[in-house]
């Protein structure tokens, strides 16, 4: 921990509250000082970021660090330096590794490499041994562990019976099922969305029900069950209305979106780029605006990454052939930044959206770039505090708080090459194209650890 | 967000897809294949020798010895060397990748890869991963173009022209949903003009036919009379995965083109087949062999029309 002290001046910051310029001074790792030009502490180092915007760092309900099991694809710190350069400080990390995080011995290795870790990362169970959907981890042991999300992630919880009793587990110890919904039948050898693009490419589909029939299963279970129940990267438009619905009546279900299901659509098939090649799939323009428009509406409680590094040979096969998945973590802001802004752009008047302005203070030469703002709030609600609430670590910005915090700029435009990608594999559509917004620090604990997209090593700034 | 991601470029000489072949492309080739077909009347020693040079590569992951055939005596019409790799097995656990696959064909030299394989979209993807054209002889159920370019030709020498084409009705029967032939078809026979539609079960049918642009029946006897050309489609029962497992003798109650169908059309009907048959499923043994039936044809105009493809491969547009 650093023992200099830091003055973060001139930047726009959203707390809790709404956003603000003010002043941050960080000391000790925490912020020590809030507020319009607060005077800077003796020997302070102060860093100008006006014009810049600073919140909490992102927390991610939903990557795959690939540790242990393929050190080819990802391993724990090149997976943390992408989450650190995409401003993550905090990530979920899902066992369906090799072997599967299934039991109590397994989650105290795995949290030995990630105390080493740059940011901080917790670690999810299985639902499963071997996640092979027939007998329960044993969760109590798990939950006693510090577990509290367990998930079958990579494929369903298929076997209601297993479900159920899961969910049970859950409304006792006070954990979270977190489910990847996919009705395997439904979604058969399929390998895109079912939709004009399957049709014309001749590629095998699943079409949307292949997941909400899942979330409508999993509803009546959680009802019977009284369980806590978390839908992973929802893509349907039937499983928005059915988590509506039940959240209407006070069951305890969640859900999360990722960028991609934000920002692209299926039209992208036709270039056959396998790292597109995503389960669930990229969903048609409509089902793609109604996500945004859902997220806008505060309908998710989370925008998830589900980063999947898979190494590049295996992607490199034909579209039935590669494995599911792209990565995320560095991309993850500008990706869902340029969803809603440009939704914002092109529909100014947003159904179910309430549209009021979250500013509690001034905003000075911010003004001209309000609806930046606004999504950049949407941003912060849905990448940080909400999904830091879930992982049980709420943060806000103020004095006391610890200093994990991320420096964006609203206004930049940043295109991703293959050299920026910290993860082992380089499987990202985001390649070449120009998104909005971009990631320009990351504090952890109060030090800088990346800075326009370069790592920073400790104490080295 | 649909325009996101860089533009889909397709290298000169490839063909990929219908889609890439302009109108003056497709009428280039119609005429081109044309020209060919006299000059393969005449005798070898007045063929030009500007033909003779130029390599061609068949890498086939599917069984197809006919379509191999076919690009080789194409080849060979025209001097080119002719060589054929078959993979038995696709999967990259099994063996190299599809990518190092290609890229080694393309490090030995030749200058036409024609490709066919089980997934749709691979000829795509191996036109941006090595330096030979690649021409696409087959990709899963997407597109089947030199098969497509033959049967316009087909069609353009049985009615007269390539104009005589428009408004004519033209009705794909049996198994739409795995047909690569049908998808390239509609597509070419459409831009020239030709209105298209698809019969057949409803598990075969496209669930989006907006895609394809066609309209849907699933009564053949209803909608047969309308016709000016009845294109049987093989049933593919080897891509059947789901519930589409489909009893033979139903299916040739509703759609087989028989005898007793053929008697209730008009004498100038004009049915095609892509081959293989599967005599009794979708077409009886007396209605293989009549006269209107252009099976044979079509295998001719093949030959043809891939040595018109192959030139324009290799950039030589004639002679």
């Amino acid at each position: 921990m650093s023992k200099e002290a830091l003055v973060l001046r001139g930047g726009l910051v959203y707390s809790r509250r709404g956003f603000e310029l003010s002043d941050i001074v960080v000391e000790e790792g925490k912020i020590t000082s809030y507020g319009r030009d607060v005077p800077a502490p003796e020997n302070a180092r102060v860093l100008d970021i006006g014009g810049l915007c600073v919140g909490p760092s992102f927390a991610d309900l939903h990557c795959h660090l690939r540790y242990p099991g393929d050190s080819e694809a990802e391993d724990v710190v090149s997976g943390a330096y992408a989450g650190l350069l995409g401003g993550y400080g905090l990530l979920l990390a899902m066992p369906n590794t090799l072997p599967a995080i299934d039991r109590v011995s397994r989650v105290a290795e795995v949290r030995e490499i990630y105390a080493e870790a740059p940011i901080a990362v917790l670690q999810a169970a299985c639902v499963t041994m071997e996640r092979a959907g027939e007998r329960l981890v044993d969760m109590a042991a798990l939950a006693h562990a510090g577990v509290e999300f367990f998930t079958d992630d990579g494929s369903p919880v298929a076997n209601p019976r297993v479900m159920l009793e899961a969910l049970r587990y859950s409304a006792i110890l006070g954990v979270t099922i977190s489910q990847h919904s996919e009705d395997g039948d439904l979604s058969g050898n399929g390998v895109v969305n079912e939709g004009v693009f399957s049709e014309a490419l001749g590629l095998p589909s699943m079409p949307e029900v292949a997941e909400s029939a899942i979330v409508a299963r999993d509803i009546e279970l959680l009802r019977a069950s009284g369980g806590r129940l978390h839908e992973m990267h929802l893509s349907a438009r039937e499983s928005l209305n059915l988590v509506r619905a039940a959240r209407g009546e006070g069951l305890a279900v969640t859900s999360e979106v990722t960028p991609h299901h934000l920002l692209w659509n299926d039209s992208q098939l036709t270039h056959f780029d396998t790292n597109f090649k995503v389960n669930p799939p990229i969903r048609s323009e409509g089902t793609r605006m109604a996500l945004v428009q859902a997220l806008l509406g505060g309908e998710f409680d989370a925008v998830a990454t589900d980063h999947a590094p898979h190494s590049g040979w295996r992607k490199e096969a034909s579209f039935r052939e590669a494995p599911f998945g792209l990565i995320g973590l560095q991309s993850a802001f500008s990706a869902t930044f340029s969803a809603l802004i440009r939704q914002s752009e092109n529909y100014v008047q947003l159904r179910g959206s309430a549209q009021v302005d979250p500013f509690v203070g001034e905003i000075g030469d911010f003004a001209p770039h309000l609806g930046r703002l606004r999504g950049l709030w949407t941003v912060f609600r849905y990448m940080s505090y909400s999904p830091r609430d879930l992982l049980g670590v709420p943060r806000d910005i103020g004095v006391g708080t610890p200093a994990d915090l991320v420096v964006v700029d609203p206004l930049a435009t940043v295109t991703q090459s293959t050299q920026e990608i910290a993860s082992h594999a380089k499987n990202s559509p985001y390649k070449g194209v120009q998104l909005e917004g971009a990631v320009i620090g990351n504090l952890v604990g109060g030090e800088i650890r990346s800075w326009q997209g370069q790592i920073v090593e400790k104490e080295s700034f | 967000m649909s325009n996101l991601g860089s533009e889909m470029k397709v290298k000169p000489g490839s063909l990929l897809s219908i889609g890439d072949l302009t109108s003056e492309e497709v009428v280039g080739l119609v005429r081109r294949a044309s020209e060919l077909k006299h000059r393969l009347s005449e005798p070898i020693s007045s063929r030009p020798s500007s033909w003779k040079s130029g390599s061609v590569v068949a890498l086939f992951y599917e069984n197809s010895t006919r379509t191999r055939l076919s690009f080789e005596q194409a080849a060979r019409a025209l001097g080119l060397s002719f060589s054929a790799m078959e993979v038995r097995n696709s999967s990259i656990e099994k063996g190299e990748s599809l990518r190092k696959t290609s890229e080694t064909l393309s490090n030995l030299g030749y200058d036409v890869v024609v490709l066919r394989h089980g997934g749709e979209g691979v000829p795509i993807q191996v036109d941006r991963w090595i330096s030979p054209a690649v021409v696409n002889a087959g990709d899963g159920c997407r597109e089947h173009p030199t098969q497509a370019l033959a049967d316009a030709f087909t069609l353009q020498e049985s009615f007269g022209g390539l104009e005589a084409l428009r408004g004519k009705r033209i009705g794909f029967v049996g198994d739409v949903l795995h047909s690569r032939v049908a998808r390239s078809n509609i597509a070419l026979l459409s831009s020239l003009g030709m209105r298209p539609m698809v019969v057949g079960p409803p598990h075969l049918m496209p669930k989006y036919p907006r895609a394809l642009g066609v309209e849907v029946s699933y009564d053949l006897d209803s909608i047969v009379g309308e016709l000016d050309v009845i294109y049987l489609l093989r049933l593919q029962f080897e891509r059947f995965s789901d519930p589409a497992a489909i009893d033979p003798g139903s299916y040739a109650a509703r759609y087989q083109m028989n005898a007793r169908r053929l008697a209730r059309l008009r004498k100038e009907i004009i049915l095609m087949h892509p081959g293989p048959m599967n005599l009794g499923v979708e077409v009886d043994g007396a209605v293989a062999n009549s006269s209107v039936m252009l099976a044979d044809e079509q295998v001719r105009s093949g030959n043809v029309m891939r040595m018109a493809v192959l030139e324009r491969a290799l950039g030589r547009g004639g002679e």
